[in-house]
């Protein structure tokens, strides 16, 4: 794969990338600098790629990868202060989001990678399926049992 | 409320995505990355960061006073060991750069301590001290916050100046092609701008020494965009003492392959060592740069630059006064060095080759061309003489800064992806900026066009109108040869 179109394929998907990444840290710095990475490694390894047409699917996976382990080292969480800076929002909105943000971080990681790829990434059932290497029913069940997970977590059927 | 809903919520913090997330960013990073194995790279600032690096072996063990008494009684190593009490913070700033050592151990280090609130006193910057000869002048520098950091925060380093204060101009220095380099702060700094941060050296090549004129540059935090914040300084320096420069002629000529390369002049100075090479006029390849190293007439190795910064062979190009171009390949100096004799051993070149879709930008036209094609566009600049930057589509976070220009051009062009900016000069092409110029889109009254962003200091002249070139090329090659060429070190021809 040539430099060209290496970066063309990573333009169109730089937008994914990013909001996957920033699904793990909620910092803008800490998801772009997980981007780089990701593309550099992907940079490096281009050549091992044999078919082309599963680019997305490897550099997707590459960026998750590298976040789950940066994520685990780093153990880093949003502060309500840091939040506030940053967006803005209003004391309820804030406190509510920052709640979402803890459950959402502490789900086990295969059901934390299902809510990132189906709400961060946009990505269908289908290509979730194909992403993660799993059959499209289970998919399915495991956000189900995320969405049911952080019901539980967040207190109650109200939600 | 529905928890999916809450969710999708959420994940729209992401959807905007930041500046620092294009294209030509991320390339420059990757490229950048894999650069530094292998790569030459042109840029005329070196931004010293305080990586960690072994040489800080050399003037550790040399630094206690009690040492250097010790030693007094020594020759050579007497009064090498006694120049060598150099403050820690300063060791710390300057412990991989063997050229500067050497520089301050011989006394060139003169002592500054302006301290400078921004113009919005929340940044505070201190320089400490500075070194200047005929090559380059650096300064340490220390950044203080009154900003409550986070530890990924950053500032940065940017619009790099130089004002001579007897005749105000203004020089401008090309921070490695423009790119922002980073200043990495503590995130000790609390409230309390009192808090240390670090010194850092900043090491720039300057076109022609000055003896009274002001540093002016910018620096920013670069977290989030609402934190955002970007202050000015400006120190003066007064009556600066320069060191000259020994000028060894050198002319002689390389052939590897189908092409020759040629080597015209060795300058040494106390803190640096460059080597001139003349841009080659090749047909059908840019040269990018050079591999080398520096002998004694015995074969040791005396000035290399793996060992200077860690990093790769830099250099920066100059034209004279007729026109040439230039390029100037930095290297660990051998001013020190005790040589009658040396050899510049080079052991690969480096280039790029480009075919002939040239395309050239005239922006006062309002036309490009590709060869014999003519193609119609659309201009703007943050020059008001062109169009502002109207686009509906061109969303926020790509509005171009000031000093950009951008050229809209129809998609239906089938232009080839352009990474290269050049400029015709009397020797050949020579490579001004790689980028990979990502071509946003937009669409106009229903017509898509691309977009082609590019600073303005890129622009160059012909006859009347400015314009601007851009090359496409394909991977970098690099030819591995052994050649030597010997120059004579007796005698300099000339100091500047």
């Amino acid at each position: 794969m040539t430099d060209e179109v290496f970066f063309n394929r990573v333009e169109k998907i730089r937008q994914k990338m990013y909001a996957i990444a920033y699904s793990y840290f909620y910092s803008e710095s800490m998801a772009i600098d997980m981007v780089d990475d990701a593309v550099y490694r992907g940079y490096l390894k281009k050549n091992s790629l044999k078919q082309e047409q599963f680019f997305e699917t490897w550099m997707v996976r590459i960026l998750m990868n590298l976040c789950a382990t940066h994520y685990k080292k780093s153990k880093r969480h949003r502060s309500f202060e840091e939040y506030v800076v940053d967006h803005e929002p209003s004391a309820e909105i804030a406190t509510n989001r920052l709640e979402l943000m803890d459950a959402i971080s502490h789900l086990p990681d295969d059901l934390k990678r299902i809510i990132t790829l189906k709400y961060y990434g946009e990505y269908s059932t289908k290509e979730i399926a194909e992403l993660l290497k799993i059959p499209m029913g289970t998919v399915g069940t495991r956000v189900r049992k995320a969405l049911d997970l952080l019901r539980m977590e967040l207190g109650g059927d109200d939600i | 409320m529905n928890l999916e809903h809450e969710i999708q919520n959420l994940a729209k913090e992401a959807f905007e995505l930041p500046e620092k997330m294009n294209i030509d960013r991320i390339r420059k990073v990757t490229k950048r990355r894999k650069m530094i194995h292998n790569v030459a790279v042109v840029g005329r600032t070196l931004l010293v960061l305080f990586a960690t690096l072994f040489l800080s072996l050399f003037i550790g063990v040399n630094t206690s006073t009690s040492f250097a008494r010790a030693c007094a009684d020594m020759p050579i190593i007497g009064d090498l060991s006694q120049s060598m009490v150099v403050r820690s913070e300063i060791r710390s700033a300057i412990r991989h750069n063997k050229n500067v050592q050497e520089y301050i151990q011989a006394g060139g280090l003169h002592e500054y301590h302006q301290v400078q609130g921004g113009s919005n006193s929340q940044i505070r910057c201190t320089v400490d001290s500075y070194l200047a000869d005929s090559l380059a002048f650096s300064f340490l520098l220390k950044v203080d916050t009154s900003i409550d950091l986070l530890p990924e925060d950053q500032f940065s380093l940017s619009n790099l100046r130089l004002i001579d204060l007897d005749t105000n101009e203004e020089e401008a220095i090309d921070l490695d092609s423009k790119e922002e380099k980073v200043i990495y702060c503590p995130a000790t700094s609390g409230t309390d701008i009192k808090a240390p941060g670090k010194l850092q050296l900043v090491q720039t090549y300057w076109e022609k020494p000055h003896r009274n004129f002001a540093v002016a540059f910018e620096i920013d935090d670069t977290f989030g965009k609402s934190r955002r914040i970007k202050e000015s300084f400006r120190f003066e320096f007064k009556n600066v003492d320069i060191s000259p420069v020994k000028h060894y002629p050198v002319d002689q000529t390389i052939e590897f392959e189908d092409k020759q390369i040629h080597i015209s002049d060795l300058l040494v100075s106390e803190t640096t060592t460059l080597v001139a090479i003349e841009q080659p006029n090749w047909d059908g390849y840019i040269f990018k740069g050079i591999d080398l190293f520096i002998t004694d007439e015995n074969g040791n190795t005396i000035s290399d630059p793996g060992l200077n910064n860690g990093i790769l062979n830099e250099g920066y190009q100059v034209q004279d006064e007729n026109g040439k171009t230039y390029t100037y390949i930095i290297m660990p100096t051998i001013f020190y060095k005790n040589v009658q004799k040396v050899k510049l051993q080079i052991t690969a070149i480096c280039y790029t080759c480009y075919d002939n879709r040239i395309l050239t930008v005239y922006p006062h036209k309002n036309i490009a061309t590709i060869g014999d094609e003519t193609i119609p566009i659309e201009v703007y600049g943050s020059d008001h003489s062109y169009g502002d930057f109207g686009l509906s589509d061109y969303t926020r976070k790509d509005a171009p800064k000031e000093g950009t220009m951008l050229f809209v051009i129809p998609y239906d062009a089938q232009l080839p992806l352009y990474n290269y900016v050049c400029s015709q000069t009397q020797n050949g092409l020579e490579l001004l900026k790689e980028e990979l110029f990502g071509y946003p889109t937009t669409k106009i009254g229903g017509k898509e066009y691309l977009i082609i962003k590019v600073s303005r200091e890129y622009e160059e002249t012909l006859g009347q109108d400015p314009i601007y070139r851009f090359v496409s090329n394909g991977d970098s090659e690099t030819s591995r040869l052994i050649a030597a060429v010997e120059v004579d070190l007796t005698e300099a021809s000339d100091t500047i």
